[in-house]
This record gives C-alpha cells, structure tokens and sequence, in this order.
C-alpha cells in the first residue's frame, strides 16, 4: 500500500467484549481512499464471527485517522485488520 | 536452427503439461455471483453496503454497552422511515435482532408482526383439542418484554448540477418498558455523494 | 430507363403497403374508443384483433388488450396479457442495464424514421402499466402480489429518472454539435399552447405519477409495513402538493388500523380515454449546398379526447362523495411530447437533409426520376409516429374513508348505481367510466342499469 501506514493499535475488553482502536496514517498530502474491515478470532487463531462487511473511510494528506471496533460476540480474543486500497499493486516477480 | 527447435519443443512441454479440471457451471455468459459484504456503489440511493453498515454498527453497540444484563427480553418496534425513499426498515430491524441474538446478550419478545401467528399457534394448541395435554403450550406464560427498541431513519437531499449528496440519519433507542427511561441511544450517520 | 424506374416505383409501392410505415395507428384506435364508447368492449377487442393480425405483436397491443379486458371484467386474460407487456419493458431495461452507452447512441439515431422504430412505450405508460396490474390485483383483495407490482413501478421509476437525466445531457451535446437549437416554438403553425398549458408545466416530469405513490403507500399500509408506506405518501405530496388527502394519509399512518366490523376503503375512479397522437405538417427551412429550402415536415401533435371524462358528481349511500384527481394521463402526454421535441425536431431535420442530399445526388448522377421515387416515397411514408396507449385511462379520482362492513350502494353520473360489498379490513373499490359508459373493473363492484328515478336523485 502506497502512503498508508498503520500506526499503533490499542486493545481492550469492555463489558465482556474485545474492543480495538486502531490508527492508520496518510502519509502522502492528497486525500486517499481506503477499503478496511476487522476478522474477529478466538483462541484457536480461527475466526469465531462470519466475514464482516467492508467500510469506506477518505483520509485526508497526512491525516491520521483511529478505526473503532467492537467484536460481534465475547468469544472473540484476537483480531485482524484487513486494508484495501485502489492503488494496491503486487510484484509478480519479488 | 537449433535454438528455435529448442524454443518450440519447451513450448509444446509447457503447454502438454497443463490440464484444466472441467468447471462446475452451467451456461456462465455474463452472470457471475458476487461478494455480499463488498461496498456496493450502483447508485445513490440506500444500498445493501448501507443496510449492513448500519445494523453492525448497531448491534454491538448495544451489546458491548453493557446495559443488557442477564440477557433481558426486547421488544422490536419498527424503524420509522422519515425519508421520502423507499427503505424497507424491517430488513434493517431484523439483520440488528439477528445479530444481538448470535452476541447472546438479548432474547426478543414477539413483535407485531409475528404476534398474529404466535396467537393463532397458541388458540390452535389449547382450544382445538387436537394436541396431546402433557405437550401442550399453556397459555398465560408468555414472556413480557422488559425493554423496547425503536428508531428512526431520516435523510436529506441536496442537488446541485455537478453533485448530488443524500446523507442518512439512523438512529435507534433502548426504552425501558416499566420505568419509560431511554436507557441507551445510538446513530449512525452514511454521507453517499455522486460527482457528475 | 423510364420503364424501369416507373416499374421499381410501382414494386416499392407494393412491398411497403404491408409495412409498418403505412399504418394509421391514430384511425385504428379512433374507431376501437369509438366501440367503447357505445360500450361495446367485445366489438373493440375484435377490431383489435383483426388490426394485429400478424404473428409478432408488438408492445402496444398488449397494452391495450389488457385494459380492454380489464373494462370488460376479465381480470385473469388482462393479466396475462399485460404479462407479455411487461416481460417486454423488463428486456427493455435489462439491455439497457447491461449497456447503456449503446442504448443512448441507437437512441439517437438520427437517420431512422420514428415510425419504424420498435414501439417501446412512454414512460409514463411503463409506469402506468404495472400500476394497471396492481389494481388487478386489488380488485380481488390479492394485496401481496398487488405489492409485486407497485413494487416493480417505484423501482422501475427510480431507473427511468436515471436514464432519463444522462440521455438529456447527451441530447443537448449533440445538438449543440450540429447546430440545430430549433425549438418547437420555432415552427410556424404547432399548436403550441397544447404543450405550454399549466397543468402541463407544473408536472416535475412525465412519468411520476402521484396515484402510483398513493396506490403504493396504501397497499404497503393494508401489508403492515409503515416504513414502506410513509416514502409512499411522501412522494405522492411532493409530487401532488397542497392535498389534504394525502396529508391526511400520512397522518392517518400511526392511527390504530380499522377495528372489527370496519373497513379503510379507497376508491378509485378512472375516468376517460388518454389522447391521442396525430402528425401536423409544418415547413421549415433546411440548410442543402444548394441553400436554404422550405420543406414540409411532419411533427406529432396531442389530441385530447374530450367527452370522455368525468361528468358530475359521484354519490356514495346517497351522500355526495368528494373525489380528488391524482393523476392526469393528458397532461403527462403532453409533457413526454414536450420533453421529447428537441429531440423530434432534431431527428426530422436531420433525415431532411440527408433526404434532400440523396434526392440531389440522384437528380445529378442517376436519373430525375429517381430522385423523383425518393421525394414520393419520403412524401407518402413520412409522418410523425402516432403510436401510444389510447385506452389508458385519463383521468384517475380517489377517495378515501373508513366505511363499515355491508353493502354500499355508489351513484355514477350518468345515473347507474354499483353495489359495493365491503368486507376485509382494507378494500380498494375500483371502477371505470368512460363517457357515459361506466365498468366495473372487479368482482365485488355489480353495476345496475340506471332508472330514471336513480338519475333524478343523482342530480
């Protein structure tokens, strides 16, 4: 992903369910648009909740932006956060 | 010469050494099946990706507030649509009860709508006299709801002749039945903005 | 060489009197309206018949088969046709969903005569066409498949509205491109105070139609979906403004619903005949290489079927009963030809100078007399398309009032009576009138002939 860095992240476990903050910069100075969501995971690694829906969000040049999160049950005790942009590109040869 | 020769037959290897497995679909053309969490941008109007935005956001919120203690009965009313679009609001209050009731921190109480079979199922078993007695569902032992959902969507229109923004309002309360105390209140704001 | 032409201009003449470009779909339905308003609906499906006598029938004639056989009291033959009709729009929008850009170029293809053109229907008339089968539906109490199809206007008005907005755009560019800006305005001797009358202006488009909206609401209302009904009746005030009926409706809303032993009963009265299209022949200077010349053209011109409205007062239980129009076919017409007219003149100038360079080319290089085939074949084929759903009905009246279970007894204007039996919660009593004719357009409505004390207590 190009200008798009995912800073710190901050986790916690209110009223039994998982919550997350996390902090995704624009590091270039024209507003980018990204794709994100949140795969919930219990103790095992596996997801304990179906596959969520994608949200949108624009950054704005060098904003830094905090993506909430609650789990959808209280068996959820890891997460990963998926980021999608237009501009992503893969090196077929790396 | 011979590095020509050498280039074809690598070639023919290559290409004798790939198989496809037949594919399981009948007629294809140009229907294909899509993702349904994928955000969908056709038009400008409440979409799928809007519908699902807001019920998650919803349910956990009111999950992970911590008001619902010991998995208190709800009653659902429905959401009213203050817009002047045609948003079937009982998906939205239907996909918010689905996902509370898999977080397992809210039973539902019959809403309106199902109030009429669970009735008729109720006189059908006591009164017909059709039913074994010992497997009977008595009557006079249904659950009272102790709170109430409802909500509200609203939306405003601006047009201009290069844009065209619709911004949704969705907002949703917990009232408790006995006391009437608005115990918890949440909403979700959706800007959607077509550039011409 | 003169043998030879006469004799290719005499074989064109043959082979085109089949075609389609010799039809006069305006004479055909006069004479079908004029069996209705006899109150023959057999005689007139009949005719219609034998005018669409070939195998591959098109749009129209589906369309008003089924309003023919509405009027007659045959809802279950109605539906099906209008079945056909609407499996036909529905292609219509699939292809355009799949490739709009190639539906707006052929659209606007400029070198094809209007007449021969696939009829694919006005937009109002699409709407108008699953509004028609949702009281299909109503008539026998059938609210949930009812809800199919008014489902099925609301969405198909939403993708008309979009397609509408980019062909306008793309119309106005390519205008602009080949300098035509003629207005309708422009041409000497259109009627054009039958396009800039108010009612016609204060429509916000051709094909919104109030009644749909209303007819919406009410069924979604009787269904229990609030949240459904509340945009229904929205709409219908946006576009029906200043209507304490349907203020009322909205209001009415969150009322308890009717208690036992009484009915919400909404009656519809669809009244008259939609106008009919005719072509005028107007002149108009067309730029050649040879210079400016005046060719007459033809252009479509609205032609309102007065006397086939509404004419009185309609009572219910002997007390007068106060109706409020919703929908007004005329002028929604009138606005689709006032909203198409650039478009026409645009089309009919073009082919004009095309012809004109073709006839000239023919003159220099074939043969005067062939040039001469080209200008008596344009002259008799040309004509503005006349073709549009005649029988829809014009005029659409509504009143709406809690009534309790029984009969009631309705007393039309031209002094017969229907006998209404109401008794499910929620009821929409529909009838027709056309003229003096009037149908009952379901099974709960019986129609009694008038008597002459019947008409003294009418007036």
């Amino acid at each position: 992903m190009k200008h798009i860095e995912v800073g710190a992240m901050r986790v916690a476990r209110e009223n039994g369910f998982l919550t997350v903050k996390a902090a995704l910069t624009n590091t270039s100075a024209k507003n980018k648009s990204i794709y994100y969501r949140f795969a919930w995971l219990g103790d095992d690694g596996f997801p304990v909740a179906p596959e969520e829906s994608w949200k949108s969000l624009t950054l704005y040049g060098t904003q830094t932006s905090y993506l909430p999160a609650i789990a959808p049950v209280p068996q959820a005790t890891d997460f990963r956060l998926e980021v999608q942009t237009p501009e992503n590109s893969v090196n077929l040869f790396r | 010469m011979s590095i020509r020769i050498l280039a074809l037959l690598t070639a023919a290897a290559m290409l004798t050494g790939c198989a496809s497995t037949a594919s399981p679909v009948l007629g294809g053309g140009n229907i294909s099946y899509g993702d349904t969490k994928a955000i969908e941008l056709v038009t400008n109007e409440f979409g799928s990706t809007d519908l699902q935005s807001i019920a998650e956001s919803m349910a956990r919120s009111l999950a992970q507030s911590g008001v619902l203690q010991a998995r208190p009965v709800i009653q659902v009313y429905d959401v009213k649509n203050k817009t002047s679009e045609y948003i079937d609001t009982r998906e939205i209050t239907t996909s918010i009860k689905t996902q509370l009731m898999k977080s397992g921190t809210a039973r539902f109480a019959s809403d309106n709508t199902d109030m009429q079979s669970q009735v008729d199922q109720l006189k059908l078993q006591n009164q017909s006299g059709l039913y074994k007695d010992a497997t009977v569902s008595q009557m006079g032992n249904m659950v009272a709801a102790k709170y109430r959902l409802e909500g509200s969507i609203s939306s405003i229109v601006k047009r201009s002749s290069d844009y065209k923004d619709v911004f949704y309002k969705f907002s949703l309360q917990l009232v408790d039945v006995e006391t009437g105390l608005a115990e918890w209140m949440d909403e979700k704001e959706i800007r959607k903005t077509t550039e011409r | 060489m003169t043998r030879l032409s006469c004799s290719a201009v005499a074989l064109l003449g043959l082979l085109l009197s089949g075609c389609e470009t010799f039809r006069s779909y305006e004479t055909e339905l006069t004479a079908v309206n004029q069996h209705i308003q006899a109150g023959d609906v057999d005689a007139a499906l009949v005719l219609l018949e034998k005018n669409n006598s070939g195998d591959d029938k098109d749009l129209l004639y589906y369309l008003e088969k089924g309003e023919l056989l509405r009027t007659k009291g045959d809802l279950d033959a109605s539906q099906a046709a209008w079945a056909v009709a609407d499996r036909t729009v529905t292609q219509w929008e699939d292809t355009i969903k799949a490739d709009p850009e190639k539906y707006l170029a052929e659209f606007g293809s400029l070198l094809v005569n209007d007449k021969v053109r696939r009829y694919e229907g006005y937009d109002y008339e699409k709407v108008m066409l699953t509004t028609q089968m949702a009281l299909n539906h109503l008539a026998r109490g059938h609210f949930e498949q009812a809800r199919t199809d008014i489902k099925k206007t609301h969405e198909r008005e939403a993708f008309i509205s979009e397609l509408r907005d980019r062909e306008y755009l793309k119309r106005e560019e390519e205008a602009e491109a080949k300098g035509i800006t003629a207005q309708y305005t422009d041409l000497q001797g259109y009627p054009v105070q039958t396009l800039e009358a108010p009612e016609v202006l204060s429509l916000k488009n051709s094909y919104q139609s109030a009644f749909s909206h209303y007819l919406a609401g009410f069924i979604y209302e009787a269904l229990g979906e609030k949240g459904l009904a509340a945009p229904g009746y929205r709409k219908a005030i946006e576009l029906h403004p200043n209507e304490p009926l349907l203020e009322q409706a909205l209001v009415q809303l969150d009322a308890p619903a009717p208690g036992s032993g009484q009915s919400d009963v909404l009656i519809v009265l669809q009244a008259g005949l939609a106008p009919a299209r005719d072509s005028v022949r107007i002149p108009l200077p067309i730029p050649t290489t040879t210079g400016l010349i005046i060719t007459p053209l033809s252009f479509p011109v609205i032609k309102s079927e007065l006397g086939s409205g509404l004419q009185g007062g309609v009572l219910l239980d002997g007390e007068a009963l106060p109706l409020v129009q919703l929908n007004n076919t005329d002028a929604m017409s009138r606005r689709a030809l006032r909203d198409d007219m650039p478009g026409i003149i645009l089309r009919t100038s073009v082919r004009a100078i095309s012809r004109s360079v073709l006839q000239k080319q023919l003159n220099d290089n074939v043969s005067p007399l062939a040039g001469l085939a080209v200008g008596v074949f344009s002259a008799v084929t040309e004509g503005a398309d006349e073709r549009t759903w005649r029988t829809l009905p014009d005029q659409t009246l509504v009143a709406r009032l809690r009534l309790p279970h029984g009969e009631h007894l309705i007393t039309l204007p031209n002094g017969q009576q229907a006998q209404v039996k109401v008794d499910q919660a929620f009821q929409v009593v529909a009838l027709r009138m056309i003229g003096s004719q009037a149908f009952a357009a379901s099974p709960a409505v019986q129609i009694t002939p008038s008597t002459p004390t019947s008409l003294a207590q009418a007036l």
